[in-house]
C-alpha cells in the first residue's frame, strides 16, 4: 500500500500534473457554477484538450475538471435555488433558505469544507478498500441493485419538503417520465407521440433547468426590486456560530460513510448519497425540526456524501469498466482514447496511472478548498446582484446553455414546457427535486427490475430471497412507514 | 365545487399525466409476461401507483380544505416568452440576437425598469454571453446569422 501510495505521489506532483489538476478543478467550478452546465457539460467541453495530454495528466485534468463542476454546482444551489447538478438539489433544501436568511457565506463555507471532509474521506477508502470493495459490488445482482435504487428513491420522497406522499408522487412521475424514448430491451418507441427529438429521451438537464431554472425565475422574479443580501464580505459572515462547527462533525462524517458506500455502488452515486444522507440525518439529528429552513447540518451532509461519493464512484468506473453516471462514461471514453481499457486488470496494468490519479484527487481537493474560500466573497457578490439584472440574465444563461448541448431548439422548447410544469407543481405544493431524481433512476430500476425477473423466471419473490435486495426493501418500507404515519392518522381523523 | 376542483389542479395534472402513461402502455405497448417484461408493463406499474397516490392525495387535500391559488400572470408570460424568443429568433439570426431577444422580454417579468436600465441590461447580457460562452469556453455557437 505504502509503496502505491508512494507511486501515486510522484505521479501526481510532477509540476504539469499539479498544474492541470489547479486548471481542472478552477475550469470546473467556474462552468459548474454557471446555470445549465453542470459536470457533463464541463468534462465534455473540456475531454478534447485532454487529448493532447499525457493519459495520467489527462485523467488528473478532467477528474479535477469533474469535481470542480460538482462544487460549482451547489454555489449555483445555495445561491440561486438552481442546482447545477441533480446531486446538489438536496443542498438548496437547506442551502437556499440560509442564502435568504443572509447567511449564504456560512453555507459556502461550510459547503467547501464539508466538499473537502468527505472528498479526503472518498479518497481514503478508494485507497484502502477499492480491490475489496470491487469485488463486493460485482456479487450484487439485479435483484439488488433494483433494491438499492428502491432504497434512493425512497429516500428522495422522504426528504422531500412538501411532505411523503407529494414526494412519492413526483418520483413517480419523475421515473414516467423517464421511460420517454426508445425501450433499449425491444427497440419499442415510448411515448414520444411520433416526435423524433423525443427518441432518445428527454436530456437530463432540459429536465433540471426547466424544473428549477425556467420554474424558478417565474416564483421569484416579481418583487425583485431588490437584492436578497444585504451582508457585508466580511470573515465574520463567512464564520459559522460556535456550536454549528461541533454540531457538523457528526453530518459530516455520517455523509462521508453514506457517499463512499453509495459512490461504490454502480448506477447510483451522488445523487442517491446525498438524498439517503440527507435521509438518515434528518432522522438522526437533534435539530431536524429545522431541516428544510436552513439547517447547517442540511448543507454538510449532502455536500460530505456527494463529493464522498463523487470519489468512490471512480472505483466501479476503474475497476470494473461499469460507468456509475453519464460523466463517469465520458472518463471510461477518455481513458480508452488514451489506449487504456478499464477493468479488473487496470491497477495491476498501469499502476502508475491509477494511484496517480488516487494521490491527485486530494491535491484536487485542496486545490477546491484553497481557491474557493477565498473565492466566497465573490460567489456572495452575486446576491448583490438586484434580482432585475439578475432573473433575466439567469434566463438567457440557461436557454444558451440548454441550446449549447446538442444545439436544439427542441430542448429549449422542452425546457420551457418543464419549466411551466414545474411552476404549476410548486404553485400546488409538488417540490421538483424528487422528480428528477426519478427521472435519473426510474430508467435504470426498469433495467434491473426486468433482469432480475427474468433470471427468477418471473417470480417476484427474488426479491425477497436475495438477503441484501430484501434488507434494502425492508429498509424503504420502514422509511416510508416512520414519515407515513402521522399524515395516515392525520387523513383518518378528517375523513371520521 | 369547481373552486374546490381548481384549488386541487396540481393533483388533477399528475393524475391526468399518469393515466396518459396507463392508457399509452396499454393500448399500444406489449405488457410482456412477468418472466419477460415488455416495454409497457413498468410504466403501467409506475403510472398505476401514480394514479392510486394522486386519489388519496385529492381525497385528503379536499378534506382539508387547500387554499386557492393565483398564478402571478405578469411574472409567467415574460418568461416564458422571453424563452420563446429565444427559440425563435437564434435560428435565423444567430445566438446573440437571439440572447438579446430574450433578456430583453424577460425583463418584463421583473416590473417596471427605466429604458436605461433595461438598455444596460440587455447590453451587458450579450456581451457577457459572448464573453463566456463564445470567446471563452469557445462553444460552436454561431454569434449572428444572415448578416
Amino acid at each position: 500500500m505504502l509503496d502505491n501510495l508512494a507511486l501515486g505521489f510522484a505521479t501526481a506532483t510532477t509540476a504539469s500534473n499539479l498544474l492541470y489538476c489547479f486548471l481542472g478543478t478552477f475550469l470546473g467550478t467556474f462552468i459548474g457554477v454557471l446555470p445549465g452546465l453542470g459536470p457533463l457539460a464541463a468534462v465534455a467541453m473540456l475531454l478534447p484538450v485532454s487529448f493532447y495530454l499525457p493519459p495520467e495528466t489527462a485523467l488528473v485534468m478532467l477528474a479535477g475538471v469533474y469535481y470542480g463542476a460538482e462544487y460549482g454546482g451547489s454555489i449555483a444551489s445555495i445561491l440561486l435555488n438552481i442546482p447545477g447538478t441533480p446531486s446538489s438539489s438536496i443542498t438548496c433544501l437547506d442551502g437556499y433558505p440560509m442564502a435568504r436568511e443572509g447567511r449564504a457565506g456560512v453555507a459556502l463555507l461550510m459547503t467547501a469544507l464539508a466538499s473537502f471532509f468527505g472528498g479526503v474521506f472518498g479518497i481514503l477508502v478508494i485507497a484502502a478498500l477499492a480491490p475489496v470493495l470491487a469485488d463486493f459490488a460485482l456479487l450484487l445482482e439485479p435483484a439488488d441493485y433494483f433494491a438499492v435504487m428502491l432504497l434512493g428513491l425512497v429516500a428522495a420522497s422522504v426528504v422531500s419538503s412538501s411532505g411523503t406522499l407529494r414526494g412519492v408522487m413526483m418520483v413517480t412521475l419523475g421515473v414516467l417520465l423517464g421511460t420517454i424514448g426508445v425501450d433499449v430491451n425491444s427497440g419499442a418507441t415510448r411515448f414520444t407521440g411520433g416526435v423524433q427529438d423525443l427518441r432518445d429521451g428527454i436530456n437530463l438537464v432540459v429536465v433540471a433547468m426547466g424544473l428549477f431554472g425556467v420554474s424558478e425565475a417565474m416564483y421569484s422574479a416579481r418583487g425583485a426590486s431588490a437584492s436578497y443580501a444585504t451582508e457585508k464580505v466580511s470573515w465574520q459572515r463567512f464564520l459559522p456560530k460556535r456550536g454549528e462547527w461541533l454540531r457538523s462533525l457528526g453530518p459530516a462524517i455520517r455523509g462521508s460513510l453514506i457517499g463512499s458506500f453509495f459512490g461504490t455502488l454502480p448506477g447510483t452515486g451522488q445523487t442517491v448519497a446525498s438524498s439517503i444522507g440527507y435521509a438518515v440525518e434528518k432522522r438522526v439529528s437533534p435539530n431536524r425540526a429545522n431541516f428544510g429552513k436552513g439547517a447547517i447540518e442540511g448543507v454538510v451532509v449532502p455536500e460530505s456524501a456527494n463529493n464522498a461519493a463523487a470519489q468512490t464512484a471512480f472505483i466501479p468506473t476503474l475497476t470494473l469498466g461499469i460507468p456509475g453516471s453519464t460523466t463517469m462514461a465520458l472518463m471510461i471514453g477518455a481513458l480508452m482514447i488514451h489506449g487504456v481499457t478499464p477493468g479488473p486488470r487496470l491497477i495491476s496494468d498501469h499502476p502508475q496511472l491509477f494511484w496517480g490519479l488516487i494521490v491527485s484527487f486530494l491535491f484536487g481537493n485542496l486545490f477546491l478548498l484553497v481557491l474557493n474560500i477565498p473565492l466566497i466573497g465573490i460567489w456572495v457578490r452575486l446576491l448583490r446582484i438586484p434580482h432585475y439584472f439578475l432573473y433575466p440574465t439567469i434566463v438567457v444563461l440557461i436557454s444558451i446553455g440548454v441550446y449549447s448541448l446538442d444545439h436544439s431548439l427542441f430542448d429549449v422548447w422542452a425546457m420551457l414546457g418543464f419549466g411551466v410544469l414545474g411552476y404549476v407543481l410548486r404553485l400546488y405544493r409538488y417540490e421538483p427535486a424528487p422528480l428528477l431524481i426519478g427521472f435519473i433512476l426510474g430508467p435504470m430500476m426498469e433495467e434491473y427490475l426486468r433482469r432480475a425477473m427474468l433470471l427468477s423466471r418471473g417470480d417476484p419473490m427474488t426479491f425477497v430471497e436475495h438477503p441484501g435486495a430484501a434488507a434494502m426493501i425492508a429498509i424503504s418500507l420502514l422509511l416510508l412507514m416512520l414519515t407515513a404515519m402521522p399524515w395516515l392518522k392525520r387523513l383518518a381523523k378528517s375523513i371520521n | 365545487m369547481l373552486r374546490k376542483l381548481s384549488a386541487q389542479a396540481g393533483t388533477l395534472l399528475i393524475g391526468a399525466m399518469a393515466l396518459v402513461f396507463i392508457i399509452g402502455a396499454v393500448t399500444v405497448l406489449d405488457l410482456g409476461t412477468p418472466r419477460r417484461m415488455g416495454p409497457g408493463a413498468f410504466p403501467l406499474i409506475a403510472g398505476g401507483i401514480l394514479v392510486i397516490l394522486s386519489i388519496v392525495a385529492l381525497v385528503g387535500d379536499i378534506k382539508a380544505g387547500a387554499e386557492h391559488l393565483k398564478i402571478d400572470w405578469r411574472t409567467v408570460v415574460p418568461i416564458a416568452l422571453a424563452v420563446a424568443g429565444f427559440a425563435l429568433v437564434t435560428p435565423r439570426f444567430g445566438v446573440l440576437p437571439g440572447a438579446g431577444v430574450c433578456v430583453l422580454i424577460a425583463s418584463y417579468s421583473v416590473g417596471a425598469l427605466s429604458p436605461l436600465r433595461r438598455g444596460g441590461l440587455v447590453i451587458g447580457a450579450v456581451l457577457g454571453v459572448w464573453l463566456v460562452f463564445i470567446v471563452g469556453l469557445r462553444l460552436p455557437l454561431q454569434a449572428f446569422r444572415g448578416f
